[in-house]
């Protein structure tokens, strides 16, 4: 494959400015700005409805936005040059039950413009990332959902994408498929590729991104690297006390202090120190529960 | 047993809900049964007859009769023709058949049922086997009649011999085979097939998510559906390249027939049915529904058309319409290609009418197709 021209010159590849996209009377995204940098894995983190999937397929010219402006790179994603730098996993899997794990991600490379050698070399080296090597000649449809998960991840990436929108990469997948495709982040982002990842797993976004936005009803409702937004919202750490009587939680800017506390108090069986995570912060911001 | 009726409410619910499928499950059955019963049952109204040429060699009085009583006969369409004439008006189409009165009929007419009997030579397209048969039936009808009247009136000069041969031929070349009715039809029900699988995988397509996977990458819609319309076209040329092949090798169906209007007929009827196809698949929201809307809107086609129902059973008001079927079109184009011996203008009509047809079919069901699409995201 030729190596393709960077995404642009600009230090930010994917931008919203302003952008407001509804269904009917729906509201999927309200005035959505946002800038992702080159290189870097950035986490759109919120619950479902949130209008996480919608900023995707307006990321890939696949939806217009109704009001405000998606650039890829400064240019319209909706131009098929600019398409060919994104790779897009969707969160349905997007695959031919019929045909191999190979045949699969052979047809959507040379969709891309991939021939022979660089194709058949590509496709090994993903089937190998997403450990499906040895699966490789059998039909997607006997696939488990965590082996079906990875090979849509893989699909994403045949044709080498600057760009790669990740949407829900690891909704219902078994552990063992969820540390594959955390490790190919890894690898993406080794190669210095732009990751957007949806998802409304905070310890994923805690792992995986560099920076995340909060969302919620189609807004940003924070924005950061993870440990900004802890310090921010997350109200420093806390103390767990395990009594006799059951658990208790201590909010505490000095959990020495409060140890010392409790130590004293003969129903205490233990204690531990927990720091903030993302769902302290988006707890602070929304007053409920990601998965609510 | 519990689980069993679980189950079964649960698919039956899920039939409720695909609305599609519930008319075509309960509709379309009581459609067709009204629809065609209406047409088939009703007394008063007027048929289109079988189109009749009559050829009258013998120019006697009892000929004339006869021609006359035809004429009168409720299924049939009388025209007469010259010596020669009636052949030709089988072979392209212009009549289901021809009945030519043999020299001698008049004397024969006579003296019924003593010596000779009376001969008339009837010649059939051989697509019109049925039509034949109601030819058959008026003639033998109107010759018995006027013999049975002349017997009971006590006529001294008929016989109780053998009074009519109605002596039957096919109007096809020397040598060739029946089976130059069935290929073409065969082949006209394998591109319905080809067609109808066609329509349920860009459903299949569509439910899958497989398409927004394509859509995601550097490929316009109009190039996907094209994509897929010319699967589905080459399918056909390949299904029907096979069956003409084997028809020419086993059956001797190519025998005289031009090879290059068999060529341009195949794509045409490709294309018609390609097109045809793209706007039925988008009706449909499941494979199930799709499929059930294509087969039955080319049933209808192919009743209408006459490929399942002789033309001229139906109502007279139901002919220009017949006329319109691309099942019809379809079949007359190979017949006329493989062994009606038509030119290539003549070939040429249904073919312009097929690919006409399916293009802008085709450009209806795309625009429709990507609306969907991009409501479906």
């Amino acid at each position: 494959m030729a190596a393709a021209a960077p995404l642009g010159d600009n230090r930010s590849v994917l931008c919203f400015t302003g952008v407001e996209k509804s269904y009917g009377r729906i509201r999927a995204v309200d005035g959505l700005d946002l800038s992702i940098d080159r290189g870097e894995v950035f986490g759109l983190l919120g619950p479902n409805g949130a209008g996480k999937t919608t900023s995707v397929w307006m990321a890939v010219g696949l939806l217009r936005p109704d009001a405000g402006t998606v650039r890829v790179a400064g240019e319209d994603p909706a131009d098929a040059g600019v398409r060919r730098r994104i790779g897009v996993a969707p969160q349905s899997i997007a695959l031919y039950d019929e045909l191999t794990a190979r045949e699969n991600l052979r047809f959507l490379g040379k969709l891309q413009g991939l021939r022979r050698r660089a194709l058949e070399s590509r496709v090994d080296e993903l089937l190998e990332r997403v450990g499906l090597a040895d699966r490789a000649r059998q039909r997607a449809g006997g696939f488990s959902g965590g082996m079906l998960r990875r090979l849509n991840l893989a699909a994403a990436l045949v044709h080498g994408p600057e760009l790669v929108l990740l949407d829900e990469p690891t909704a219902g997948v078994d552990p063992q498929s969820r540390h594959s495709i955390f490790d190919l982040v890894a690898w993406l982002r080794e190669l210095g590729t732009t990751v957007l990842l949806t998802t409304h797993y905070l310890e994923e976004a805690q792992r995986l991104c560099d920076r995340v936005a909060i969302v919620d009803a189609g807004r940003v409702l924070e924005l950061g690297t993870v440990e900004e937004l802890i310090r921010r919202h997350g109200g420093g750490q806390r103390v767990v006390v395990d009594r006799i009587s059951g658990r208790e939680e201590l909010q505490t800017a000095e959990p020495m202090r409060a140890i010392a506390g409790v130590l004293d108090d003969p129903t205490t069986l233990g204690v531990h120190v927990e720091r903030s995570n993302l769902e302290d912060v988006f707890l602070a911001l929304t007053g409920r529960s990601v998965r609510d | 047993m519990r689980a069993m009726w679980f189950i079964a409410m649960k698919d039956l619910a899920l039939l409720r809900r695909d609305w599609a499928g519930l008319f075509f499950a309960f509709g379309f059955p009581l459609l067709i049964a009204v629809f065609f019963g209406v047409i088939f049952s009703s007394p008063g109204e007027s048929r289109r007859g079988v189109e009749l040429a009559v050829v009258d060699l013998d120019g006697s009085a009892a000929s004339s009769e006869l021609v006359d009583t035809l004429g009168a006969a409720a299924e049939l369409r009388v025209r007469t023709a010259e010596a020669g004439e009636g052949t030709e008006l089988v072979r392209t189409s212009k009549a289901a058949a021809a009945l030519v009165i043999e020299p001698g009929f008049g004397e024969a007419h006579a003296r019924a049922g003593v010596g000779e009997p009376m001969r008339l030579r009837l010649m059939v397209d051989p697509s019109h086997e049925a039509e034949g048969g109601i030819v058959r039936g008026a003639v033998s009808r109107a010759v018995f009649a006027d013999v049975g009247a002349r017997f009971g009136a006590g006529d001294a000069d008929v016989g109780s011999g053998l009074p009519l041969v109605i002596e039957q031929e096919q109007v096809v070349a020397e040598g060739r085979s029946p089976f130059l009715v069935t290929f073409p039809q065969g082949l006209v029900w394998g591109t319905l097939a080809c067609a109808s699988a066609f329509g349920i995988s860009l459903v299949t397509e569509r439910r899958q998510g497989t398409l927004v996977r394509l859509r995601v990458g550097p490929v316009r819609l109009w190039q996907v559906l094209a994509g897929k319309g010319l699967a589905c076209f080459l399918s056909i040329l390949a299904m029907s390249g096979t069956v003409v092949l084997v028809g020419a090798i086993g059956f001797g169906v190519m025998g005289g027939a031009s090879r290059l209007g068999v060529v341009a007929v195949m794509v045409s009827v490709a294309a018609g049915f390609v097109g045809i196809m793209m706007l039925l698949a988008v009706l449909g929201k499941t494979e199930a529904s799709a499929g059930g809307i294509g087969w039955a809107v080319l049933l209808v086609l192919a009743m209408v058309g006459g490929a399942m129902v002789p033309a001229s059973l139906m109502p007279e008001w139901l002919g220009p319409i017949a006329e319109m079927s691309p099942v019809r079109w379809a079949i007359v184009a190979y017949e006329g290609a493989m062994w009606r011996g038509w030119s290539f203008g003549a070939l040429a009509v249904p073919c312009v009418k097929l690919v006409a047809v399916g293009s802008v079919c085709f450009a209806v069901g795309a625009w429709v197709f990507a609306r969907g699409a991009r409501a479906s995201l």
